[in-house]
């Protein structure tokens, strides 16, 4: 099995929101970051099918990226959550990895809170697919992002998958001393093509790899640095395709970035990220679009 | 249909006149000779044909790298980088990563002119169908091979059988593009091509953007495709189910429904346009 993100289900600060076990899941804190509510909507009795996921998260200030919003990969690590979460439903009593995810935003300047519902498409023995929609509750509801998060279903093992249910996961507490996005993830300081994040465990998922979103945080920083080293001035990565080809376990985990084109409004970025650790491994291959934030180029 | 007579001579992808080669084993090439009836209104070749011939290229490159296995596409993303108008596309697709359950394809698109840079680039996963679940085992197909129909005679989207405006399927509102099934869209299991899909999602999105008041000068630049099931019956149905428009763009997302079988949900569409 090759996909290498994962939703964390986590149970909540202590576990026991979903009747798992506290500590079981030490990748619970990537969506306790992020603060990311999660509660379940079963379907009606007399329509069966996979239960739709709802979550809530606020945008602290100290997660905004330079669109004024949450940071890209922000966004994704917590629709890769709650995505990740519906399509683990929908297969229990299999378990799921991330294989893909894709984001086409709307808007870089939310304000925050975000809703999000996670809808599953499809589900069966090898994968799932779902469609999370996600919109700024703080701008009366607007679109902020439409995503879809592809996941391959496997045998869940020893992980825990013991779920009161309907699942409901409460917001973490605020952490006023919480650090930017790029400090939590541990992603290097540093420009260019080239950024650089430490493998914590605290960015690992219940599998014990690390988390899809960590990647997305990586993807997201890196195509950014590399557009600005190049261009300079004000960007943002916006939409983008993550592909995950297999599990980073070791670390450092490094992502290369090469501009494939430029456009009028932005630039296409190929980040390939490797397992240093583990001989240069390729987990992950994303494709981001970086847009420009200053006033229109005369391309 | 059997892998070896796929595709038959009345088909898209044989008039379309591709030729798919792998020169020295590491890459597939697939070229398409260019004719007017492929160019969008935007001064180039349409993003819906060029990720046809990507979805073409990637389906090579499967058939040789996991046989005796088989194949279906889970999703398409390709990025529009400048106008195609070269009087030939050529696509180079290697591959990213052979799993046990995907492979993971990328394609660079080049138009053969002067313009720096590829005009197109593309990634595409597919998943793993393996040959006792599947059809039984399937042999390799190593040849260069160049597919000759008769070519097109009108526009792509109407050729392949895509209608919009008031010909979209009566009764079924807010659709805002139809395609009918029939033999010429079928892939060698019986669905929908996978590029013709594509180009069915550009057309209803770009429809639907249009429809919304869109500057007609915004180009599709960026197209994903998540096939969620295969459409075989038809015809399928393209709706709007989001949309944003922007000062410097603006992105939709469609979901095609395959009318024939209930409605079923077969793929989620999403696309940017902007001004090249």
């Amino acid at each position: 099995m090759t996909g290498a993100g994962g939703a964390d289900g986590t149970g909540g600060a202590d576990g026991t929101g979903t009747g798992l076990p506290a500590g079981a899941l030490p990748g619970r804190h990537v969506s306790e970051y992020f603060r990311l509510e999660r509660w379940e909507v079963p379907p009606p009795e007399d329509a069966p099918g996979p239960s739709i996921l709802r979550g809530r998260a606020p945008v602290e200030d100290h997660q905004r990226g330079p669109g004024g919003g949450l940071t890209l990969g922000g966004l994704l690590s917590v629709v890769d959550s709650l995505g990740g979460f519906a399509c683990g439903l929908a297969v229990l009593p299999r378990w799921i990895v991330s294989s893909s995810l894709a984001v086409r935003m709307a808007r870089l300047d939310h304000r925050g809170p975000l809703e999000l519902e996670a809808t599953v498409l499809r589900s069966g023995r090898a994968s799932a697919v779902c469609e999370v929609a996600v919109r700024d509750r703080g701008a009366g509801g607007r679109d902020v992002a439409s995503a879809l998060v592809t996941c391959a279903a496997l045998d869940p093992g020893d992980l825990p998958l013991r779920f009161a249910r309907p699942v409901v996961v409460p917001m973490s507490p605020a952490d006023p001393s919480a650090p930017g996005p790029e400090e939590f993830f541990h992603i290097d300081p540093g420009t260019g093509p080239v950024t650089r994040m430490q493998m914590e465990d605290r960015l690992r998922n219940p599998w014990g790899i690390l988390h899809g979103g960590a990647v997305a945080a990586l993807a997201d920083v890196a195509a950014a640095r590399a557009v600005a080293g190049v261009e300079g001035g004000a960007v943002a990565s916006a939409d983008t395709v993550l592909r995950y080809l297999a599990p980073a376990r070791v670390g450092p985990v490094e992502a290369r970035c090469r501009i494939v084109g430029a456009r009028r409004e932005g630039t296409v970025v190929r980040v390939a990220v490797h397992d240093l650790g583990a001989g240069g491994r390729p987990v992950a291959l994303a494709s981001v679009s970086v847009r420009n934030l200053g006033p229109r180029s005369a391309r | 249909m059997a892998l070896e007579e796929y595709p038959p001579p009345h088909h898209v992808l044989s008039d379309l006149g591709i030729e798919v080669d792998a020169p020295d084993g590491s890459v597939t090439v697939a070229r398409l000779p260019v004719t007017p009836h492929l160019y969008g209104g935007h001064g180039g070749v349409r993003l819906g044909v060029l990720a046809t011939l990507v979805d073409v290229v990637g389906g090579a490159i499967g058939v040789e790298v996991l046989a005796p296995d088989w194949m279906a596409t889970s999703d398409l993303a390709i990025h529009g980088l400048r106008p195609a108008t070269g009087a030939v596309v050529e696509a180079r697709g290697t591959v990213v990563r052979r799993g046990r359950t995907t492979l993971v394809v990328e394609t660079t698109v080049s138009d053969g002119t002067d313009a720096p840079g590829p005009v197109a680039w593309a990634t595409m996963t597919f998943a793993v169908l393996p040959a006792s679940a599947a059809a039984g085992p399937r042999p390799r197909r190593t040849d260069r091979r160049a597919l000759r129909g008769a070519g097109f005679d009108r526009p792509v989207s109407e050729a392949v059988g895509i209608t919009t405006g008031e010909g979209v399927a009566p009764g079924h509102g807010g659709a805002v593009a139809s395609l009918s099934v029939d033999d010429y869209v079928r892939n060698s299991f019986g669905a929908v091509q996978g590029g013709v899909v594509a180009l069915l999602g550009e057309t209803a999105a770009m429809r639907s953007l249009y429809l919304a008041g869109v500057s007609p000068e915004l180009a599709p630049v960026d197209l994903q495709v998540t096939y969620v099931a295969t459409a075989r019956a038809g015809p399928v149905l393209a709706t709007p189910r989001w949309s944003e428009v922007g000062a410097r763009g603006s992105s939709t997302v469609v979901e095609l429904a395959d009318a024939g079988a209930g409605g079923r949900l077969t793929s989620v569409v999403s696309l940017r346009a902007e001004r090249w």
